[in-house]
């Protein structure tokens, strides 16, 4: 009934934003929120840059392109000129508080203020500054002009050219183009968009002969989608079609088949259902992981299936599943008990890959358990493989120097890898990037001015104007640091408004300025009615500001009152000297550093220790639960093959030059319980024939789930691929080593 | 029959010397360096009596515009496509790039449109009308269609004869701004080596 909602919901509910797997910042709301707003509009804003030769020509490609854009239903809104009614929205702004607006080099100059009045007459005389007279009635001093024209310096290297903003650099021209998506930027359905915005991009490449780059947090959001999409796809299919060979080859009938089909269908779409139900969505990362469960949750199957094959007409359905029931169950038992520790670390990603798994194992084995029983009542009729190779192998186990001399080899070959190991917690290891839109972004970045290298700085206080003040003093010691080319840009929303107090300052200013010189001035043009300063002090304001359309492009960096605070950002691009900034920081105790990426990584860092702790106890459980079972010889026995098989794997993949991270950590609890199936096999098995049974099957079990984690060490993304290669590498030796839990008289 | 001719050759040589946009541009643009003397004046009702200013001018269509002003004080402004560079009595130079500040270009560039008579680009923010011939004077009547000029001024008239002589401003409420250009020459084509050197800052 659940299934028959979900389809007829138009989409699944498929989750592709990687915060959404990464647990919440705990300590500080404030920066949580702050992180989440400017994260929203960052993720929403796309970039286009046109580049050619001639001006006219990029002109008449951006108009194409701007209508063609508009068409496509991508965007909510689109900037490719300056609009006279935006550079008016300044002025009509500021104009009613100009006595209490100076520029920094105005309020520098004022301080003497006789300087001023030859300013202004040079001023009036200059054909080129356009002084009218409507401007220098209401502005005698000419003050209100220095400031708008303070307000609008940006680091770009842009200059208008008919409204439309364009930049020469290295003999190429830009043209700037920016748009706001109509939507998240892991939005699918816009996503999908994508390949429609592709082909006008290149249409107008041609047509114009211009070339089209772009940026912006969608392309990278749909790639990561595509990938994850066509990964999912690679190893879904490449492990569902390698069981079935292995299935015919061996089994050489349908039952078999039908049967298997059945198990992996059951744990697949129950673990979906399950995992949508708990968490309200899967995240399309735990669906890449998802996929390499139809490797594991085989198994069961085919230790019945060998059963069924080996027995022939001896056939009893109900007894061979009372034979291998204790092994299958152990094994479920310890497969969940590795697959527990992921559910345990607060990371909703892991949380969800975790209960996918778990729900989906268990599905598959209730299956086996109740189902096989009753649909294969009826005896294998296809003969018995012969398989030579795997009893010459099992033979070899008799020779008490193979015993000993393999696992020692493999652990002192697993000692001398791990010498390579080398850790790494950076949060990119879970993004996949590809080189085009990186080359894009960062072409677009320094063209733009926009900067690499930016950092984001909270700032608190307890009110508005406490929290301005604040910002000013902050300003101007960045300021300075950008005169030392220490950064590149400070961009802070005091720039806009400034303080009630500065305002204050810069009114008596101004009105000393009128008291000295007006009389002067009022000589020199000579007036025909004398200048009066008739300005009464009323304060521009933070809303004021944020009610402007002049806020459009950095009012996102207020964020007003939040928590009991109020919080602004301030934003530093092209940081050169970063230690200096960290130093600085710390010593201020309203400000923070908003560094998601960071303080990812540390989790990571801080997991990854959490999951060591955790895999020594979990070896410590199951080692309890083994000598419970087997006594101690027996169990220690069992669990050496899984144990070295984790430390060879580690030192593999230590030596292929793949950075240690939490996720390999995680890939050795699954060695461990996925792994201790095949010894636990043996140790259950009581004679030389069964042991040989289990062995295929066994042998079929790890095929198989070598296959899936093949695949997954496939992906693109770092972390999945590192995750794969783990756990491919330690089933093979696990693999390798099981049979040294075989009865030594069973061998003969 | 004496009559009729007359009245012929009126009407001949009215039709022979009307006006067009394109022949003025073709006209205007025909020497590139032009030198010569200017006298602005501004007139502000609320200034007693108009601020005038003269000195001279040097405006190359492929570098820029130079602008000496003499009385009453002495002034260097030198503008080029991108820069600005101001220079007052007895004050060090100042350089205004254009990428820093596109507004303050904004009415730099208008003016040195209208200076070397570049109609083209005057056409995207005015309408305009031309009466007279080469011959004798032509007045060329600009209205501005948008904001911000048609917020500041009613109207600019450009007037000359082979060259520009007179550019008047007015303004919305009254104010207006008129340069009288004197004494021009055209004969000598190239920038000498020190006006070039002006160019390069």
């Amino acid at each position: 009934m659940f299934v028959q909602q979900t389809l007829l919901q138009k989409k699944l509910p498929i989750e592709t934003n990687i915060l959404a797997l990464l647990p919440k910042n705990q300590q500080d709301d404030v920066a949580q929120y702050a992180f989440e707003k400017i994260a929203d509009n960052i993720n929403n804003r796309v970039i286009f840059l046109i580049k050619g030769k001639d001006k006219d020509n990029l002109i008449k490609a951006a108009e194409h392109f701007t209508k063609s854009m508009a068409s496509i239903g991508l965007f909510a809104d689109i900037e490719s000129t300056i609009s006279v009614g935006q550079q008016e929205s300044w002025s009509s702004l500021y104009f009613p508080y100009r006595a209490q607006l100076l520029s920094e080099a105005d309020k520098e100059n004022l301080k003497t203020p006789e300087t001023r009045v030859n300013h202004v007459i040079q001023q009036i005389y200059n054909p080129f500054s356009g002084v009218s007279g409507g401007e220098l009635r209401s502005d005698p001093f000419l003050l209100f002009r220095d400031y708008l024209s303070s307000r609008n310096t940006s680091n770009s290297h842009f200059s208008l050219h008919k409204s439309y903003l364009i930049s020469e650099v290295e003999n190429n021209l830009y043209l700037l183009i920016q748009a706001d998506i109509a939507g998240g930027a892991f939005d699918r359905e816009l996503q999908n968009l994508l390949p429609v915005l592709q082909g006008v991009e290149t249409r107008v490449e041609e047509r114009f002969h211009v070339k089209l780059l772009h940026t912006g947090s969608l392309f990278y959001a749909a790639y990561g989608t595509e990938s994850a999409k066509g990964e999912i796809s690679t190893i879904g299919i490449g492990s569902l079609i390698g069981i079935l060979f292995l299935l015919l080859m061996v089994y050489r009938s349908i039952l078999p088949l039908a049967l298997a089909l059945l198990s992996i269908g059951c744990g697949l779409l129950v673990a979906f259902v399950v995992t949508v139900l708990v968490f309200g969505e899967i995240h399309i990362f735990s669906l890449v992981f998802g996929a390499s469960l139809i490797g594991i949750s085989i198994d069961y199957a085919f230790h019945y299936l060998t059963e069924r094959l080996v027995h022939q007409d001896n056939w009893d359905s109900d007894f061979a599943l009372k034979e291998i029931f204790n092994a299958i169950t152990l094994g479920l038992v310890t497969s969940l008990i590795g697959y527990l520790g992921l559910l345990i670390a607060p990371f909703p990603g892991l949380q969800q890959l975790s209960l996918f798994s778990i729900v989906g194992l268990f599905s598959a084995y209730l299956t086996v358990v109740m189902c096989y029983p009753v649909l294969s009542q009826t005896p294998s009729t296809v003969k018995q493989p012969n398989i030579v190779i795997l009893d010459a192998w099992l033979r070899l186990w008799r020779c008490n120097r193979l015993r000993v001399a393999l696992p020692g080899g493999l652990i002192l070959f697993a000692l001398i890898g791990l010498t390579q190991i080398n850790f790494d917690d950076d949060i990119r290891q879970l993004q996949a990037m590809p080189d085009s839109l990186k080359e894009q972004e960062y072409t677009i970045k320094n063209i733009t001015g926009v900067g690499n290298n930016q950092q984001l700085l909270l700032v608190k206080a307890n009110s508005e104007e406490a929290l301005l003040q604040r910002l000013e003093q902050l300003s101007m010691q960045f300021n300075d640091w950008k005169k030392d080319g220490f950064i590149g840009n400070v961009q802070s929303i005091s720039q806009f408004v400034p303080s009630i107090a500065t305002q204050q300052e810069n009114y008596k200013q101004v009105k000393f300025l009128y008291q000295q010189q007006a009389d002067y001035l009022s000589n020199r043009l000579n007036l025909v009615e004398p200048i009066i300063f008739d300005q009464t002090f009323n304060p521009l304001l933070i809303k004021d500001y944020l009610n402007s359309s002049v806020s459009e492009s950095l009012g996102f960096l207020w964020f007003g009152k939040v928590v009991g605070q109020t919080a602004s950002v301030i934003a530093l691009s092209d940081v050169n000297n970063p230690e200096l900034i960290k130093g600085y920081i710390s010593a201020q105790s309203d400000v923070t550093r908003l560094d998601k990426a960071a303080e990812i990584s540390a989790i990571f860092a801080h997991y990854r220790h959490f999951i060591s702790e955790m895999l020594l106890v979990t070896y410590v459980m199951i080692g309890l639960l083994l000598v419970w079972r087997y006594g101690v010889k027996l169990g220690f026995l069992v669990i050496i093959p899984p144990f070295v098989a984790g430390l060879a794997a580690l030192a593999i993949t230590s030596v292929l030059a793949i950075p240690i991270t939490i996720f390999n950590l995680l890939a050795l609890l699954l060695v461990l319980g996925i792994g201790i199936d095949y010894t636990l096999f043996f140790a259950e098995q009581k004679n030389r024939e069964k042991s040989r049974n289990t062995f295929l099957a066994i042998t079929l079990s790890a095929i198989t789930t070598v296959l899936s984690f093949g695949l997954l060490a496939l992906s693109e993304t770092q972390a999945i691929h590192g995750f794969g290669v783990t756990v491919l590498t330690g089933i093979i030796i696990a693999w390798l080593l099981a049979p040294l839990a075989m009865k030594k008289q069973d061998v003969e | 029959m004496h009559k009729a001719v007359c009245c012929f050759l009126f009407f001949c040589s009215f039709s022979l010397s009307a006006l067009t946009l394109e022949q003025l541009q073709q006209q205007l643009t025909t020497q590139k360096v032009i030198r010569g003397d200017f006298k602005q004046s501004k007139n502000l009702q609320m200034f007693n009596q108009p601020l005038v200013s003269d000195g001279s001018f040097l405006l190359s269509h492929q570098e820029g515009l130079i602008w000496t002003q003499k009385n009453p004080f002495p002034v260097s402004l030198v503008l080029t496509k991108d820069k600005l560079r101001q220079q007052f009595s007895g004050q060090s130079a100042e350089i205004v790039e254009a990428s820093d500040n596109p507004m303050v270009f904004y009415f730099s560039h208008l003016f040195l449109s209208l200076f070397k008579g570049d109609l083209a680009s005057l056409e995207n923010q005015f309408s305009m009308t031309l009466t007279g011939d080469l011959q004798n004077t032509w007045i060329l009547h600009l209205t501005p269609k948008a904001a911000p000029l048609n917020k500041v001024f009613k109207e600019i008239d450009i007037k000359g004869s082979i060259q520009i002589e007179e550019l008047l401003l007015v303004e919305l409420n009254g104010d207006s701004s008129v340069i009288e250009f004197s004494h021009i020459d055209q004969a000598q084509s190239n920038l000498t080596l020190q006006e070039k050197n002006a160019f390069e800052f």
